[in-house]
């Protein structure tokens, strides 16, 4: 997947501008950048909830721009949300049914709620979990539409140490075992880069860095991004 | 999956439901054949409403669209039977084919001009349209409205109809309730985004249950045009709207069996009362019995049974 030049604005301020990267067919790959800088931004992009002013978001050489959210997401671009966007009425082994109905009674049903150490919980309201256990399971979703690449927008926000390692334990897992690619808009940096291939930094809606989590480490746009505002 | 593996399956998932239609049924055979009463009339006059309030049921309860206006498609149906029938001379069974069709493409392009507003907005849309059909009806037809001049069909065919068509629409919903379609429905009615982002075409499903929940509604008002011989403009008057959404809240709005149960005890209010204390002090009546249900249990009558059978005892 390539994103082109993409500049997205609210009202005319500018939150995206011609912001390029490119996702290539394996690994993981990070989001970094301060509040505003236009992460979640360019995820609604990607995944259709937003249309920029100009540039392209091409998957296999076709443009996604223009097309609706479940043209995209049928297409293979799967995503979650800053705070967990439950079902929360139906139970969690109904939350995954919803993204894949057939997977009713499958193995791959039961390997996906013990993936996510939810088995014991399928038959509990999603409104009764936990915190951990909502982002687990909002991975879990999107996980069960077969989806190649999955844009994470902070999975780690919001949990315990505990959680945390689970999560990215999780997160290893999906790109391994189910070889999908993974896009995480990260805060944690430490976290992020233990398992990142490669990180794309943004700051004000620009893309002012972009390298292995090793190079980013080392570089000085990053302190100055962080700490001294650019 | 055989077809009988699946509906034992629906039946497991929503065993209340399909008891409480299966009993309802029963007692309207029964009905029937005690012999064509009062209470047939009675019973067509539930079945009606609640097929009416049925229909409303599935769009709020598995889209979140709101229509207070339901009496449209309601409205469309029973004219529409009526002007098959004594105007243009149709096959009584071409008729009750066609007035419902008739009905869900009225309610569902009126409906579809709506999909994007919010409910509360959508509402009033709606209700507005109700109105519009009613100032039409008024001045096309007159106060008299259509009747037909002879009984077309005769008393115990038309309770017989009218009971398949009750049946036909309650085990749809109740269908739809239990299959996948109904899943994404829910998933769609918590939360748009997320059901998009899964893939989900939320705009089709919405267009699709505001198709099938007008058709209901437009079986409703053939029914009911059906058992009174007759069709005015007072059918698309705002209690009629108002009627089936009370039906839900009344009976609880989370499950067919709580629209069941608040369809047979309005239905029954409305229908005895006006004879015994007259229509305001009915009216009167009806307005604090919602107002009593939505501030006492909100989850409406068959939620406050379910609390009770559910809470433990004390101590144990």
């Amino acid at each position: 997947m390539e994103v082109e030049s993409v500049t997205k604005k609210f009202i005319g301020v500018t939150a995206l501008s011609k912001v390029s990267m490119k996702i290539k067919e394996r690994g993981i790959f990070g989001l970094i950048g301060p509040n505003g800088s236009g992460k979640t931004t360019l995820l609604n992009v990607i995944n259709g909830f937003l249309r920029p002013e100009e540039g392209q978001v091409k998957l296999k050489g076709k443009n996604l721009v223009g097309l609706k959210p479940h043209v995209i997401a049928r297409m293979g671009v799967g995503r979650t949300f800053q705070f967990p966007r439950m079902f929360s009425k139906l139970s969690v082994e109904s939350n995954i049914l919803v993204s894949n109905p057939a997977l009713e009674g499958t193995q791959k049903l039961r390997e996906i709620l013990e993936t996510f150490d939810l088995s014991k919980v399928k038959d509990k309201l999603a409104s009764d979990l936990g915190y951990g256990q909502r982002k687990m399971l909002e991975l879990a979703r999107v996980l069960a539409t077969d989806a190649q690449i999955l844009l994470l927008d902070e999975p780690l926000g919001g949990l315990d140490s505990k959680g945390i390692e689970k999560m990215l334990n999780c997160i290893r897992e999906i790109n391994e075992q189910y070889n999908k690619i993974i896009v995480v808009v990260e805060h944690n940096l430490d976290q992020l880069f233990s398992i990142a291939d490669y990180v794309y930094v943004l700051h004000g809606g620009k893309k002012v860095e972009e390298g292995t989590p090793k190079e980013i480490r080392s570089s000085k746009i990053l302190h100055d991004v962080y700490f001294r505002g650019f | 999956m055989s077809v009988f593996e699946e509906l034992k399956q629906h039946i497991e998932r929503g065993k209340v439901s399909f008891s409480l239609i299966s009993i309802l049924f029963v007692l309207f055979v029964i009905a029937f054949f005690t012999g064509f009463s009062y209470l047939c009339y009675t019973f067509m006059y539930l079945i009606s409403y609640l097929v009416l309030s049925a229909s409303w049921y599935l769009l709020y309860s598995y889209s979140g669209q709101l229509s207070l206006g339901h009496a449209l498609p309601f409205g469309v149906g029973a004219f529409s039977l009526m002007i098959f029938l004594s105007r243009l001379n149709f096959h009584p069974i071409i008729a009750l084919i066609l007035a419902p069709l008739v009905a869900a493409a009225v309610g569902g392009t009126v409906g579809l001009t709506t999909i994007r507003l919010r409910p509360a907005y959508q509402g009033i849309a709606l209700l507005i349209a109700s109105q519009v059909a009613f100032w039409i009806s008024l001045l096309q037809v007159g106060e008299e409205g259509i009747s037909l001049g002879v009984q077309i069909l005769a008393g115990g065919h038309i309770y017989g109809i009218i009971l398949l068509i009750s049946l036909i629409c309650m085990l749809s919903i109740f269908f739809v309730e239990n299959s996948k379609i109904g899943l994404k429905l829910k998933a769609i009615k918590e939360d748009g985004l997320a059901s998009q982002s899964l893939g989900i075409n939320v705009t089709y499903y919405k267009i699709l249950i505001f198709f099938a929940s007008s058709f209901f509604a437009g079986l409703g008002g053939t029914s009911f045009a059906l058992y009174t011989s007759h069709a005015d403009y007072t059918i698309f008057s705002i209690p009629n709207s108002f009627l089936p959404i009370a039906m839900v809240v009344v009976g609880g709005s989370g499950e067919l069996t709580g629209c069941i149960l608040g369809s047979v005890i309005i239905s029954i209010l409305m229908r005895y009362l006006p004879i015994k204390i007259g229509l305001p002090w009915t009216y009167i009546i009806y307005g604090f019995l919602v107002v009593l249900v939505l501030k006492i249990y909100p989850a409406g009558l068959l939620g406050a049974i379910k609390r009770a059978l559910t809470k433990k005892p004390e101590g144990g």
